[in-house]
């Protein structure tokens, strides 16, 4: 890109690329345009790249046994609130012992 | 590091491919962010703000395809298969994409491919989440949606504007230009020669 753009404008015109090409001649302005638009295409096709690699991740996101939202929620919840009575359990089982 | 970064997470395969599909979904969402409204700006003239409001339609489908996925997901488990579908617009539009002209006005149909990019990233965004809520023990729910947060997609983004590139309006276009070995005859013909003495040595 570097080498189809150009040398084309003077130092003192190339402060604010970003505020407008008005004071470029139209040839010069061609340029800028057509290097933005290529800078674009190189982006997206980095973009595209990358989604690629997504796709394969969102295989891996696939399960065989899959259930509800709803119900998988609940099995969670089923499952804290088991670990959370187990421990209660154990800590009393140790308190207990300790007051033996 | 456990403390911060429950393992319990990273072993859960389905967890694992939906933080790296985040990341990498949130990649080309970040660069559309930032390089269009800039691209609207030089390439087509427009004022920061029209720059900014063109960007509506992508922010919308990013929101509608964020309800469509929580509707379609509600009752069925099909997180897998919204996930692929998601990145296929994605996809789709940043090949679109591609075919942007470099002509003063603006195409309805970089506007309109904008679109399909935003909607894929709101259907994989609610499905990320979804997973991230579905596969973590609930005293990990914290810590697993805020691995999912936004932040962690601009990694990417961060990294590959550092990269060196020559093509990229983020770096010093005008820097790029000048500097062009193959080109700089040329356009020494036709700019003045006060002009041409002020430009800055080929390396």
């Amino acid at each position: 890109m570097r080498t189809e753009t150009g040398g084309i404008v003077a130092p003192d015109q190339l402060t604010h690329s970003g505020s407008g090409l008005a004071s470029l001649a139209p040839e010069q302005q061609a340029v800028v345009r057509r290097a933005y638009t290529l800078a674009l295409r190189e982006d997206m096709i980095v973009c595209c790249a990358l989604l690629a690699v997504c796709i394969i991740c969102a295989v891996f996101v696939y399960r065989r046994d899959r259930v509800p939202p709803a119900e998988m929620q609940r099995q969670r919840h089923q499952n804290e609130s088991a670990r959370v009575k187990s421990q209660g359990v154990e800590k009393s089982g140790v308190t207990g012992g300790e007051e033996v | 590091m456990a403390a911060t970064l429950p393992m319990v997470l990273l072993r859960n395969r389905v967890y694992l491919a939906a933080i790296i599909s985040t990341c990498l979904m949130g990649f080309p969402y970040f660069v559309s962010i930032y390089a269009f409204p800039t691209r609207f700006q030089v390439v087509n003239g427009k004022n920061p703000l029209q720059a900014g409001l063109m960007l509506l339609p992508m922010l919308a489908a990013t929101a509608i395809g964020g309800g469509v996925a929580g509707a379609i997901n509600g009752k069925k488990n099909v997180i897998a298969e919204t996930l692929a579908v998601s990145t296929g617009f994605m996809i789709l539009g940043a090949a679109l994409e591609t075919t942007a002209g470099s002509g003063e006005q603006v195409e309805a149909k970089v506007l309109g491919f904008l679109v399909f990019i935003g909607l894929g990233f709101g259907l994989s965004a609610t499905c990320t989440t979804m997973i991230g809520m579905l596969e973590s023990p609930v005293r990990e729910h914290g810590m697993s949606t805020s691995l999912l947060l936004p932040r962690s997609f601009n990694v990417l983004t961060t990294i590959y504007q550092q990269l060196p590139r020559a093509s990229s309006p983020r770096f010093e276009f005008w820097e790029a230009a000048l500097a062009s070995r193959h080109h700089r005859p040329y356009w020494a013909s036709r700019c003045a020669p006060k002009q041409v003495a002020s430009w800055p040595p080929i390396n």
